[in-house]
């Protein structure tokens, strides 16, 4: 409780100036991402359009501007697009500006960030705490390779592969930031190898290592056969078992940490795993399986965990390929043409297979490059198309029509400082109590566990704990309070009620009113709030009396109304 | 609002008429026909749920002479042949109150998907998102009148309510003990303000409703008053210990565990149907011995008060309490002094409701690696459950891609467990 005033005490404190996002600005210049030739977009499009005839489904009309910002900042950014960002693209007149936008999102650094988070997540779980697991080394391990636009195929064997020191070690704790330039900048130094988190994670579980691989980057589910054969699955246990046995070729040698610090451990090439790991029966009979790959290429024990992170990624794989621009598609579209995303398996075909096929050919076309993608699926009609309601889900019509989707914990919490108003300045003031607030807020719409867990379920969605933190909150508190300085009152002064009114929608849903809103809003403020009769329960004396200072007239009070039933609104929890 | 009492024959005819259609239900249509006489339904439900997997050998199926026993011994108990781990001595003194099925048998080896099919019933299957045994109770056996949710977990997420969507998933709550996060407005309103508010949230939520002919849309408004009225339900009052004697709260432990379940029973007596305290740490890999010695300390008293309270208050008849993880662990000891997951043979542990006070049912072998009499499957456990709370084992949903859905995927009850 204590913690809850004391941030929301910050935040008053804060003043802001209403826009753009300077929080994640980059140090340096980001790379530019060039402009798609248009015959790529018509390609794709054709092949979405001869899906939809021959399925007989009408598309849903493409949306507006609004819309359509809101959906690419969410998708590449992980958050929604603050004012300034809106009222720019709003008044662009320019007919390629949707394509703009979507290279400005991603050259941004955000970009980069929201990848590596979402990675993290892929990687290790939600629920991975352990001390030989550095998160926060991954995430920044997986922004700079993002960040340079690495090539998917390089990103991915260099994590398969990784040798060297997974982490500077210290402090074991949420890995709170990945903006963390400093550490960054020691671990570039130091020659720390993040991704070599993603082989510590199973550092417990060895066994477990190869069926993640296998489904999180080729999309097939060997692990089903792990324990024993079952007659419909072309995957036998010894396919297991070999394909295991190639990424268990490492030496780990763990430096000794006191109770509650981080290990620095140190993985190298070897023919056979510590022995410690062996002490499991499971991992020595997969280590006494011969290394092999999925299509029975056999692989030298000495430098197998290499030679099969390349075959894993090699150009002739198209499998990996598939699985990757499932995987983006799934993100952008709600569904994979693939549903699981990580479940390609012959008897589980996609929607659309030739969009998918076509998809992974341009993937590998473009050197694996994964803006590409993006900016490909985006510039889509498909990607465009409205909601409309249906039977079953959009992937059943073919992605004809979009559905309300609600907006992930990550995203929500992003989208809810930028929101508030409170983002950029919160960090400017007081970066580190920012990440506090941030990785609390977090850790409240998710939920962690201490286990070894092997689970890539994302948290369950528009709980009733998201829907009170909207309402009585810290952010939502903090935001709606009329205090001098404060970033309502920035965003009402020298503007009339019509323009306060369009800029509260702007900033939290991302679109003007609808006429019947607007008007409602300006009876709503003119009318004003009193404070009516009552006694009011005061907990905290001393903060009540600054959250409503004299100062404060009916009007502006109303305004607090307003910009809380928008902070509340349901709208604001879904993509549209 | 009354809600329509549906009387058993009635329920069982609805869950016939959808088990005609689908023909995959064989099994539950005979068990649904000869129906012997059954005890009265339950109106409540208690799960302490032991995150990351308990072991069998350290709790109710401990194997003093086994190479494998590890450093702790066993101890006779208040139920006449019944012993369990040293490690739990108040709880013996409860365990006339318990059954404990220690034939379980798994098919999950894995955290995840062991802990989906605990809780639902089903295996972790791509094309359906099961909804757990709460979600059932709170979409079919809700309480009447209640403003809390029917299904409540505390220090820990449960289980979702998959494809019934989010009205009847788990409100989780991680600090049991004080009111949760954000029910009331950190800076309360007068009346008359919170009103006008509200109206308008409600205003611009109609109107987002009615742009978008969404069930997601309806179901995210649903909640939100839902949310808006918990900070004047009476019952969220359930959620603080302060009323409650201080020697009880003590009996119960100061830890999150034992607030969790002294809030249970609170949260039981003011109707919650289904709630769920999870205790979170038994996966222990590493320091197995020490860490369980720990783990057991918070769950003994806890869990033995938490029988003792509820029978003294005559609410044990009537709520079904039931102590189980997501596996067992090996009974050979691995090269860190832990025990690594083990799904084939292990225990979970029942009282309240009905249930055969001091009944084993079950058996494992000489290392408890294996269920030598009487196995009962993960689904048959979760179908005991179900159908105790009323929940028909046999009910079929249909899930958004028109797969017929039961309670427990093939599990069978067992009735043998409880007083006819």
């Amino acid at each position: 409780m204590r913690a809850r005033w004391s941030l929301l005490a910050l935040a008053l404190f804060t003043s802001t100036a209403c826009g753009s996002s300077k929080l994640r600005d980059a140090p340096a210049g980001p790379a530019p991402v060039a402009p798609l030739p248009p015959s790529d977009v018509a390609a794709l499009d054709a092949l979405v359009d001869r899906a939809w005839a021959e399925a007989g489904v009408t598309p849903a009309p493409p949306v507006d501007d609004a819309t359509y910002l809101r959906r690419v900042s969410l998708d590449l950014v992980g958050r929604i697009a603050s004012e300034d960002e809106l009222r720019a693209f709003l008044a662009d007149a320019s007919p390629d500006k949707r394509a703009r936008a979507v290279e400005r999102l991603l050259a941004s650094p955000e970009h980069d960030a929201h990848l590596a988070r979402r990675w993290e997540h892929v990687l290790l779980g939600p629920e991975v705490r352990s001390p030989v697991v550095d998160r926060g080394a991954l995430r920044r391990w997986l922004e700079a390779r993002f960040r340079e636009n690495a090539p998917w195929s390089v990103v991915v064997r260099e994590l398969v592969a990784a040798e060297g020191r997974s982490s500077l070690g210290g402090q074991l704790g949420p890995a709170l930031s990945a903006d963390d330039p400093e550490r960054a900048a020691a671990e570039q130094r130091e020659g720390i190898h993040g991704g070599a988190n993603y082989t510590l994670r199973f550092a417990r579980t060895p066994a477990d290592l190869g069926g993640h691989v296998a489904r999180t980057f080729l999309g097939v589910r060997i692990e089903c056969a792990r324990c024993h054969d079952h007659k419909t699955e072309p995957w036998k246990q010894d396919d297991y078992r070999a394909f295991s046995s190639a990424l268990l070729r490492l030496d780990v040698d763990a430096e000794r940490e006191g109770r509650g610090m981080l290990r620095v451990v140190e993985l190298g090439p070897a023919s056979r795993p510590p022995r410690r790991m062996l002490r499991d029966e499971e991992v020595s009979a997969i280590v006494d399986t011969a290394p092999r790959t999925l299509d029975g290429t056999p692989l030298e024990p000495e430098g197998a965990r290499a030679a099969m992170a390349a075959w894993i990624t090699s150009t002739h794989n198209t499998t990996f390929r598939r699985a990757i621009v499932n995987r983006v598609w799934a993100e952008l579209f709600g569904e994979g043409l693939v549903h699981p995303v990580d479940d390609l398996r012959p008897t589980n075909p996609a929607v659309m297979p030739e969009v998918l096929d076509h998809l992974a050919a341009r993937f590998a076309a473009s050197g694996d490059d994964l803006d590409a993608l993006y900016q490909l699926l985006c510039a889509s009609r498909a990607y465009q198309v409205s909601i409309a309601t249906g039977e079953g889900t959009p992937r059943d019509q073919r992605f004809a029509r979009a559905s309300l989707r609600p907006l992930t914990a990550d995203q929500l919490v992003d989208s809810a400082f930028v929101a508030s108003g409170l983002d950029h300045t919160i960090a400017e003031r007081a970066p580190a109590r920012a990440e506090v607030l941030e990785a609390r807020l977090r850790r409240r719409m998710g939920f962690v566990h201490d286990v070894d867990a092997e689970s890539n379920a994302e948290v369950p969605q528009g709980s009733l704990t998201q829907a009170l933190s909207s309402m009585h909150g810290v952010l939502t508190t903090a935001a709606t309070a009329f205090v001098k300085e404060g970033a309502l009152a920035r965003l009402v002064r020298g503007r009339s009620d019509a323009e306060a009114i369009e800029a509260l929608w702007l900033r939290t849903l991302g679109r003007p009113p609808h006429a019947d809103e607007l008007a409602d809003a300006l009876a709503f403020v003119a009318e004003g709030s009193t404070e009516g009769a009552g006694p009011r329960a005061s907990p905290r004396p001393g903060l009540a009396r600054l959250l409503r200072s004299g100062a404060i007239d009916t009007r502006e009070r109303a305004y607090e109304d307003l910009f809380w039933a928008l902070l509340a609104s349901s709208e604001l929890h879904f993509r549209r | 609002m009354r809600r329509t009492h549906v009387d058993p024959t009635r329920r069982a005819l609805l869950g016939l008429a959808s088990l005609a259609a689908a023909s995959t239900f064989v099994r539950g249509l005979a068990a649904a026909e000869d129906r012997p006489a059954q005890p009265r339904a339950i109106q409540r439900c208690i799960v302490l749920w032991m995150n990351g997997g308990p072991s069998q050998l350290e709790t109710f199926d401990p194997k003093p002479k086994s190479r494998n026993a590890g450093t702790f011994r066993d101890r006779a108990t208040s139920a006449p042949g019944v012993r369990v781990s040293e490690l739990l001595p108040q709880v013996a003194e409860q365990m006339h109150h318990v059954a404990l099925v220690r034939g379980l048998v798994g098919t999950e080896g894995n955290h995840d998907r062991a802990r989906y099919l605990a809780h639902t019933g089903h295996a972790q299957n791509p094309s359906v998102d099961a909804p757990s045994l709460g979600a059932w109770v709170a979409k079919r056996r809700p309480a009447d009148g209640l403003r809390l949710p029917s299904f409540v977990s505390l220090g820990g997420p449960s289980a979702g309510a998959g494809f019934f969507g989010a009205p009847f998933d788990p409100w989780i709550v991680e600090r049991p003990g004080e009111l949760p996060d954000d029910v009331e407005p950190l800076v309360p309103l007068p009346a008359q303000r919170q009103r006008r508010r509200v109206d308008l949230l409600a205003r611009l939520d109609a109107g987002f409703a009615a742009r978008h002919a969404d069930p997601a849309a309806a179901a995210r408004i649903a909640l939100r008053d839902r949310a808006l009225s918990l900070a004047e339900a009476p019952e969220i009052r359930a959620f603080e210990l302060e009323e409650e004697p201080v020697a009880l709260r003590r009996a119960y432990g100061d830890t999150t565990f034992g607030r969790g379940c002294l809030v249970a029973r609170r949260l039981v007596e003011a109707g919650v149907p289904f709630v769920e305290v999870t205790q979170d740490g038994w996966d222990t890999h590493d320091d197995g011995f020490d860490r369980t010695k720990r783990l057991a300390g918070e769950l003994d008293p806890a869990m033995a008060t938490l029988l003792a309270d509820l029978s003294k208050r005559g609410m044990l008849e009537s709520t079904l309490v039931v102590w189980m993880g997501e596996f067992g662990r090996t009974p050979r000891i691995n090269g860190r002094d832990g025990r690594d997951h083990h799904p084939s043979a292990f225990t979970a542990a029942l009282a309240g409701g009905g249930v055969r006070g001091g009944l084993v049912h079950g058996e494992t072998d000489a290392d408890a690696a294996r269920v030598v009499r009487d196995p009962v499957s993960v689904p048959d456990l979760v179908a005991t459950i179900a159908w105790r709370l009323g929940v028909d084992p046999g009910l079929v949903e249909w899930s958004p891609a028109g797969r017929p859905i039961s309670p427990a995927e093939g599990g069978t009850p067992i009735r043998s467990l409880f007083v006819a």
